[in-house]
């Protein structure tokens, strides 16, 4: 009896969840509706392909690929790709580069666009704090081609900071674009990828410090506050939550270290020093060996220590009291 | 009411949902929009049939249009947008064709045919690729990417002679043939000049150096090009050697080393190996990083792309070129130098040479006799197969031949006395005929398509001073009297073992490349062998195991 009254109360308080999550749908549904192409995007260009036996999918990695025989007739191998990574030097240079250069740009590349965030909202004038944001946000919109296209002007031997550099110094020029020096390439790379994506990042920082209470300010300012305690004790707790949800998702895209701008200045010489493992997986699917499952494991392989990451950052994050994900 | 709107937004949600999984869904390919081959009926078939289709004597105004998608390197350029021009338009009444141009360049034509084949965009000419003998070669052909060639091909005579060259039939699989080769060279051995260095003679004699013997010789000349202001305008803006791509260092651009390139050779242990990784391009790097460090090698060599040490070296910014050597490549050196340099003449200010010889003699680049192939989607059916032939026939013909070279017979050159007189305008400024393609851009790309034509009617060519050719003539001669021919066994090229495209990814060249730039401090024998391990872990012991285990089976 006891039980059944449970039961029928359980049943009961489920029932008014679902309704409530339901009538919370219904009120919200212009929010919900705005995430179908969202969720669309994902679907179709993220699951859908993984799914897709039709052209491999995500079996892709567990069988022989054969470039226009239908998936039925590719032949089985088990963990043959995945044991051919594990043997392949390169395959492990590639994931080393892709982690060093993943925390490079945690260290130097992540707080920047907070920085400038806050820089850009201690600009008093409205026009001047415009222009800055545009001109910050402009490369945003560059492609990549286009900004290692600058680059090589700026950079190679004969180039203008080659040209500054030895006129000054008398010394032989640098090249810049091709060497294995660790320190050399990894400015390179962050720099670049600063230019192009700092101004685009703020955005978000920008959007957060709007919906800071103005009043605070007025209040810290008639207490005493100056601008610097401002922004340590108004400004950065207004945008905590905002950094620390982004530094969560930045850490699912560990394996990732940024294709477009690797795949454009990545060459025989430097290879080994920045070549990341999406390059790295390009390189075999369509470069040199056209071997697609081989492409298709180191690929699989990569997702799943990227998923690995994002929820242990994820956990670590909620564990330390801060905002997580879910 | 709020019913109404309820179900209104859920319309709405659907037919948003249903537009964008349309739009992403796969469309059927169009000529226009995708390189893929124009479909066939007869898709299975043609990958079975080797048989053309009965067109034997069918004359052009009785065939039917057809439309065949044609990829070769920079093809646009063949069909600029507007009318056709007159030589465009003759081929397609002769051959009742619509080319439809699927453009691909020198550095992304791999990449972009890698990605079409595997999602079944293929054209129906697939003609800007050299891999035969690779694990690719052998990958399509096993997964039905491209189809056979007809067994009978007596209707195609010009074809046929080709199609019977022992470097042809030695890549036949399953007794058929799988591409038309393009042709390069009649005699083989004249490959010997597709790799050399051009000298500032005029610089050496300014700065009163002899003709460089020892390796030595070589790192003081090419530093003293770099450092010593050759060009005399007080500025530090010269570079000593210059090579066109990193390739030529070890692919005979210096060919006192021994023979350093690509091709499997047996080893002095029985083993076949690729000399591009043993010990005589070991010493030879040794000498590139000794130059390298010294100022003589071009700081940006590792970089350079398309063109660019060419225009460096007609710009008067480079003393050494590493590139090809031949009349064609010569006159296109000259080419960009007129431009440039107008004043100073080119024939007088640069001579050939070969570097230092380190082995009792030199070892000449080779080749087959042809460089690069045309390969045929496996959905061209047997008919359109047989209008293709049709057309590299005709290519491969001297008539086709120059057409795509001089123009139209009668108007833009005539033969006299078994030779060729141009009738197309002479720039005044530079004394150089109209180039053919100026005239006729459907010659630019189609001109090489079957054949590199240029390359095999060089030496005949009216439109290349007769300097040039005189100074290549006498080159060659030499070369191919006195240099010793590095023997490459075609069959063992052709070897097919999967342990080959496992190291498909081993890259000699850059690392080549790296050790020469590698810091002075650093050993150089430890470099190497950590090298040879990298090369040995990433597939190549494997594949070296692999090769000579079949070519030792197969009796080579």
């Amino acid at each position: 009896m006891e039980l059944s009254r449970n039961g029928a109360g359980s049943l009961r308080k489920n029932r008014s969840g679902f309704g409530r999550t339901l009538r919370k749908c219904v009120e919200h549904r212009y929010l919900l509706f705005m995430l179908i192409p969202v969720l669309a995007y994902y679907l179709i260009f993220n699951y859908a392909p993984m799914l897709n036996l039709e052209t491999g999918g995500i079996l892709m990695a567990f069988k022989q690929h054969r470039l226009t025989k239908p998936f039925s007739e590719w032949n089985w191998v088990g963990l043959k790709y995945f044991e051919m990574m594990w043997r392949k030097p390169d395959f492990w240079l590639a994931m080393r580069n892709t982690v060093f250069i993943s925390f490079a740009r945690l260290l130097f590349e992540f707080p920047m666009p907070i920085v400038l965030s806050i820089l850009l909202n201690e600009v008093a004038r409205t026009k001047l704090k415009r222009f800055f944001q545009t001109v910050f946000t402009f490369p945003n919109f560059l492609s990549w081609i286009l900004i290692v296209g600058i680059m090589r002007d700026l950079l190679q031997v004969d180039g203008v900071i080659n040209g500054i550099m030895t006129a000054m110094s008398g010394n032989q020029p640098y090249n810049f674009l091709a060497n294995s020096e660790v320190v050399s390439n990894y400015l390179m790379l962050i720099l670049s990828n600063l230019f192009k994506g700092i101004g685009w990042g703020s955005i978000i920082y920008l959007a957060s410090i709007s919906g800071i209470d103005p009043s605070l300010y007025e209040a810290a300012t008639v207490d005493g506050a100056n601008r610097w305690h401002n922004i340590i004790h108004i400004t950065w707790p207004g945008i905590r939550s905002t950094a620390i949800v982004l530094l969560i998702l930045q850490c699912g895209n560990i394996l990732n270290g940024g294709f477009d701008q690797i795949f454009n200045l990545v060459n025989g010489v430097n290879r080994g020093i920045i070549e990341t493992i999406d390059v790295y997986i390009y390189r075999y699917a369509f470069q040199q060996s056209m071997n697609q499952s081989f492409a298709a494991a180191s690929g699989l392989f990569k997702a799943v220590i990227n998923f690995a990451l994002l929820m242990a950052a994820n956990g670590l994050a909620r564990r330390m009291g801060e905002d997580n994900l879910f | 009411m709020k019913k109404i709107r309820t179900r209104n937004t859920l319309v709405a949600i659907l037919l948003l949902s249903a537009l964008l999984l349309a739009s992403c869904g796969t469309a059927a390919p169009t000529a226009s929009s995708s390189p893929a081959a124009s479909e066939s009926a007869a898709t299975e078939s043609a990958a079975a049939s080797t048989e053309p289709a009965a067109s034997e004597s069918t004359a052009p105004e009785a065939m039917e249009e057809m439309e065949i998608s044609i990829s070769v390197w920079d093809v646009q350029n063949s069909f600029p947008e507007g009318d056709m021009d007159e030589i465009a338009k003759m081929v397609a009444d002769k051959f009742k064709v619509k080319l439809t141009p699927v453009n691909v360049g020198w550095g992304d034509a791999d990449e972009k045919y890698n990605t079409w084949a595997a999602s079944d965009q293929l054209p129906d000419v697939i003609g800007a690729i050299a891999h035969v003998g690779q694990a690719r070669y052998f990958q399509w052909i096993e997964d039905g990417v491209v189809r056979a060639l007809p067994a009978d091909v007596s209707k195609y005579p010009e074809a046929a002679k080709l199609l019977q060259l022992p470097e042809v039939t030695a890549y036949q699989v399953e007794g058929k043939n799988w591409f038309l080769p393009r042709a390069t060279y009649g005699d083989p051995a004249w490959w010997a000049m597709d790799r050399g260095l051009i000298v500032r003679k005029d610089w050496m004699e300014k700065l009163g150096i002899a003709e460089p013997v020892t390796e030595e010789d070589w790192i003081n000349m090419t530093t003293a090009f770099a450092k010593k202001d050759p060009d005399g305008n007080g500025k530090d803006d010269t570079a000593g050697f210059t090579p066109q791509a990193a390739w030529i260092l070890t692919s005979q651009g210096w060919p006192g080393f021994g023979y350093t390139d690509t091709r499997w050779m047996k080893g002095e242990d029985g083993n076949y190996i690729q000399p591009i990784s043993g010990e005589k391009t070991f010493t030879m790097m040794k000498f590139f990083r000794k130059m390298y460090q010294a100022g003589g090698l071009d700081p940006d060599f590792a970089t350079l792309e398309n063109n660019q040490a060419l225009e460096k070296f007609a710009a008067g910014k480079t003393g050494v070129l590493g590139r090809q050597t031949s009349p064609k490549h010569l006159k296109a050196v000259m080419d960009a130098w007129v431009k440039v340099q107008p004043d100073k003449d080119f024939a007088d200010s640069v001579m050939l040479m070969s570097g230092p010889k380190v082995e009792d003699n030199y070892t000449r680049f080779s080749e087959m006799s042809y460089w690069s192939e045309s390969y045929f989607n496996v959905k061209v059916d047997d008919a359109k197969m047989d209008r293709i032939l049709q057309l590299y026939d005709w290519l491969y013909s001297k008539e086709g031949m120059y057409a795509m070279m001089y123009g139209i017979e009668g108007k833009d050159w005539k033969m006299e006395n078994n030779a060729i007189t141009l009738l197309t305008p002479v720039d005044e400024k530079t004394g150089l005929h109209t180039a053919t393609s100026v005239l006729y851009p459907f010659t630019s790309a189609m001109g090489y398509l079957a054949a590199w034509t240029g390359d095999l009617v060089q030496y005949e060519d009216p439109s290349i001073p007769d300097t040039i050719r005189n100074m290549a003539v006498k080159e060659r001669d030499m070369r191919v009297s006195t240099w010793k021919d590095p023997q490459i066994n075609w069959s063992v090229q052709a070897i097919n073992v999967p342990e080959k495209q496992e190291m498909a990814a081993v890259k000699f060249g850059d690392d080549w490349v790296k050790f020469i730039m590698e810091s002075k401090d650093k050993n150089e024998d430890e470099l190497y062998k950590a090298m040879k391990a990298s090369w040995d872990a990433n597939g190549y012991a494997a594949a070296v195991e692999a090769v000579t285990r079949e070519a030792v089976a197969k009796g080579y």
